[in-house]
C-alpha cells in the first residue's frame, strides 16, 4: 500500500514542489531567525537570490554546534505560544539541541511517519511494540503516533526491562519491533537464556530499526535470529526526528520525504555538490517546518543518492543506508577506519558474539587499534591454541578489509555492556591534539 | 583412568581468578589441583574438584565461561626420573601433552594429550597406575591404585 500520492510523482513534479519549499523557507527564516538572517547577510545574499535548486549551493551550512549555541530557543521562527511540544537531542556532553513543533509540524511528522512505516509493510493487521526510549528523544512518539496513525496497535513499552518486553512481546503476539539494531541482538540474547527462541516462539515479523548505523552483516544477523525481515530508517532530532526516509520492502535504499525535505551530498573535503550515486555528507533542507526550519544541516552521515524509480511503484530519491559518520570515522595510522567495517568482519566470524568494542590508542607516535570481542561459550574449548587461532583469523580478516593491523582480544561473554539504545562502540584514549 | 577436569576462560584482569575461587568456595566445592595458563590479555584456569557437574553449573550460571573436558590422573612413583618416564613413553609413541600439572597429593600428575585414549592405554603398559576419577578424592589413606 502506499500512503500518499505525493511518493508517486514525477521528477519534474518533485522539482516543482521543492522549488516553491525551498524559496518559502528561505524567506520565512531570514524574516523570522535572526541567526539566518546574519548568516546571508554576511555572505550577501538575499531571499530573492534563491529561487532554483542549483542555487541551495550559495546558502550557509548550518551545524550541531550552530544548534548548540542557540540553546535553548534561539533558531526557532515562532514563538513558544504556537509551540506544542519539545524534544531534545541525546547529546553526549554538554546541552542538549532542542527541537520545537508547532501543531501543525505536528501533523506532517505523524504522517510521515505513518508514509514510511507503510512504505516498510505495516498494516492495521499489525501489532507493533516500540522499544525506544519515550521522552526527549524523538524516535520513541514520533513512531508512536505514526504507527497509530498507520493504523497498527501500538503497545508503548519504552526501553528497558528486556526480560518483560520479551514476555509481552509472546503475550500480546507483537509482529513489528522498533528499536535500535543494537538492541534487537541484546533482546535476541536475552530470549535465547529464557528459553524462548525468536524466530520460532514469537510472531515478530518485521523490524523497523533506525537511531545508529548498522552495516548489512548486522542485518542478516538479526534476520537470522528474528526470522524477521530487519529494515531500516532514518530521520534526526535536528530536522524533526523519524519520518524523513525509510526502507520498502525492496530494501534497496530508503525512500525520501521529497515534497518535504531537499537531501544533498556534499564531497566531505570541499563540500561542493555531488551527483546521485557519489557518496558524500548528507545535507538535509526542511521545506515545511514552522517552528524550526532547517536550512542545509549537516548530517555528518555518509551515504549516497539514488533517483531511478523503485520496483515498489514510488518514484521518491532514496538514499543508500549510511554506512558511517564522518564523526565515527577513525583515522588510524593516515588510514579512513569506520566503526562499520570492523562489524561486517566480527558478523561473519563464527565463535565471537555481535557486541564488539574498538580501542584506540597511541604508542610513542603510533595509533594502535585494538578490536575487543567476546568469544561465545559455547566455541570455549579447553584449547588454548583453538582461542589464539580464532584471535589470528579475526585479525587477518581485519587486515583484509581494512588495511590497519589490529589486534584482537578476546574478552568473556557479556564482558561489554549491553545498551538499550546506542552502542558505545569506540573508545579512543589518544591524547587530543591541541 | 580419564577424569574430569573444568577449564574456565578467564580475562586478564585484577579479582577474576578470585571470582571463581570464590564462587566455588560458596557451595564448598574442594579444589585438588589448579593450574592457571596464563597469556597477556586472556587465561585458562584448570581446576579438578571433587564435584565437578555441581561446579561447572555453579560457574555457568555466575556469567563465566567454562567447560568440563577429559584428563589423564596417572600416579608416579616419588623418584628421580619419573615424570621423564611418563613424558617419554607418550613420545615414543607420538603423543604429544598439551600441558600437564599436579595433583595436590604427592606424586599424582594430571596431563591433557591430543590423544587421552591412546595415552592411558600405552601408560599402562609402561607399568604407571592410572587413578579413577572417583578415587581421586577419596581420603588419603587408602591405596589409590586398588
Ligand atoms: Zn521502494
Amino acid at each position: 500500500m502506499i500512503w500518499d500520492k505525493n511518493e508517486q510523482l514525477s521528477r519534474d513534479e518533485y522539482r516543482a514542489i521543492q522549488e516553491a519549499g525551498l524559496r518559502r523557507t528561505v524567506q520565512y527564516a531570514y524574516d523570522r531567525v535572526p541567526f539566518y538572517r546574519r548568516k546571508m547577510r554576511e555572505i550577501g545574499i538575499e531571499p530573492g537570490d534563491i529561487r532554483h535548486l542549483e542555487d541551495l549551493r550559495h546558502l550557509p551550512l548550518t551545524t550541531k554546534d550552530d544548534l548548540r549555541h542557540n540553546y535553548p530557543f534561539g533558531l526557532f521562527a515562532t514563538d513558544l505560544e504556537e509551540v506544542v511540544r519539545l524534544h531534545a537531542s541525546s547529546g553526549t556532553t554538554g546541552k542538549p539541541i532542542v527541537v520545537g513543533y508547532t501543531a501543525r509540524d505536528l501533523e506532517i511528522w505523524t504522517d510521515l511517519v505513518a508514509r514510511m512505516v507503510t512504505l516498510a509493510g505495516v498494516t492495521r493487521k499489525d501489532v507493533a511494540q516500540i522499544c525506544f526510549g519515550y521522552g526527549l528523544f524523538t524516535g520513541g512518539f514520533g513512531l508512536h503516533y505514526g504507527l497509530e496513525r498507520a493504523g497498527a496497535t501500538v503497545i508503548p513499552s519504552s526501553s528497558g526491562n528486556t526480560e518483560k518486553q520479551l514476555m509481552l512481546m509472546e503475550d500480546f503476539g507483537t509482529t513489528v519491533l522498533v528499536s535500535t539494531p543494537s538492541y534487537a541482538l541484546y533482546m535476541a540474547e536475552v530470549a535465547q537464556q529464557m528459553g524462548i527462541d525468536p524466530a520460532k516462539d514469537l510472531n515478530v515479523k518485521l523490524g523497523l530499526f533506525g537511531g545508529e548505523p548498522w552495516s548489512e552483516s548486522m542485518r542478516k544477523e538479526i534476520e537470522a535470529r528474528w526470522g524477521m525481515t530487519a529494515t531500516d530508517n532514518y530521520g534526526l532530532s535536528e530536522i524533526g526526528g523519524p519520518g524523513f526516509a525509510g526502507e520498502c520492502f525492496c530494501r534497496c535504499g530508503m525512500h525520501i520525504a521529497e515534497d518535504h525535505f531537499i537531501a544533498e551530498i556534499l564531497d566531505r573535503d570541499n563540500f561542493q555538490p555531488l551527483g546521485p550515486g557519489e557518496y558524500g555528507e548528507l545535507v538535509i533542507t526542511t521545506l515545511t517546518k514552522e517552528a524550526l526550519p532547517i536550512i542545509r544541516y549537516r548530517t555528518k552521515d555518509i551515504t549516497r543518492l539514488f533517483t531511478e524509480p523503485c520496483a515498489c511503484g514510488r518514484t521518491t530519491m532514496r538514499m543508500e543506508k549510511v554506512t558511517g559518520r564522518t564523526d565515527d570515522m577513525l583515522i588510524i595510522r593516515g588510514v579512513n577506519v569506520f566503526p562499520s567495517q570492523i562489524e561486517s568482519v566480527l558478523m561473519e566470524v563464527k565463535g565471537v558474539s555481535p557486541f564488539y568494542q574498538l580501542v584506540v590508542d597511541r604508542q610513542g607516535y603510533l595509533d594502535t587499534l585494538e578490536v575487543h570481542v567476546e568469544l561465545l561459550p559455547d566455541y570455549f574449548t579447553d584449547n588454548y591454541a583453538d582461542l589464539k587461532a580464532l584471535e589470528q583469523q579475526i585479525e587477518k580478516k581485519l587486515y583484509a578489509v581494512l588495511s590497519v593491523t589490529a589486534r584482537v582480544k578476546l574478552l568473556e561473554y557479556n564482558s561489554i555492556e549491553r545498551t538499550t539504545g546506542k552502542a558505545k562502540r569506540v573508545i579512543d584514549k589518544r591524547p587530543k591534539l591541541i | 583412568m580419564i577424569a574430569r577436569q573444568i577449564s574456565v576462560f578467564l580475562e586478564n584482569r585484577p579479582g577474576r581468578l578470585s571470582d571463581v575461587l570464590e564462587e566455588l568456595a560458596a557451595v564448598g566445592i574442594n579444589l585438588r589441583a589448579i593450574a592457571v595458563a596464563d597469556t597477556t590479555d586472556f587465561g585458562i584456569m584448570r581446576l579438578m574438584v571433587d564435584r565437578p557437574d555441581e561446579a561447572e553449573a555453579r560457574l555457568k550460571a555466575a556469567g563465566f565461561t567454562c567447560t568440563i573436558n577429559d584428563v589423564i590422573s596417572v600416579e608416579i612413583p616419588d623418584t628421580p626420573g619419573a615424570l621423564a618416564k611418563v613424558t617419554r613413553t607418550l613420545a615414543n609413541e607420538g603423543i604429544n601433552v598439551n600441558y600437564l600439572y599436579p595433583f595436590s597429593r604427592s606424586a599424582l600428575l594430571l596431563l591433557k594429550t591430543d590423544d587421552n585414549r591412546r595415552a592411558v592405554e600405552v601408560l599402562s603398559r609402561a607399568g604407571f597406575s592410572i587413578v579413577d576419577e572417583d578415587h581421586l578424592y577419596r581420603p588419603e589413606e587408602e591405596d589409590l591404585t586398588k
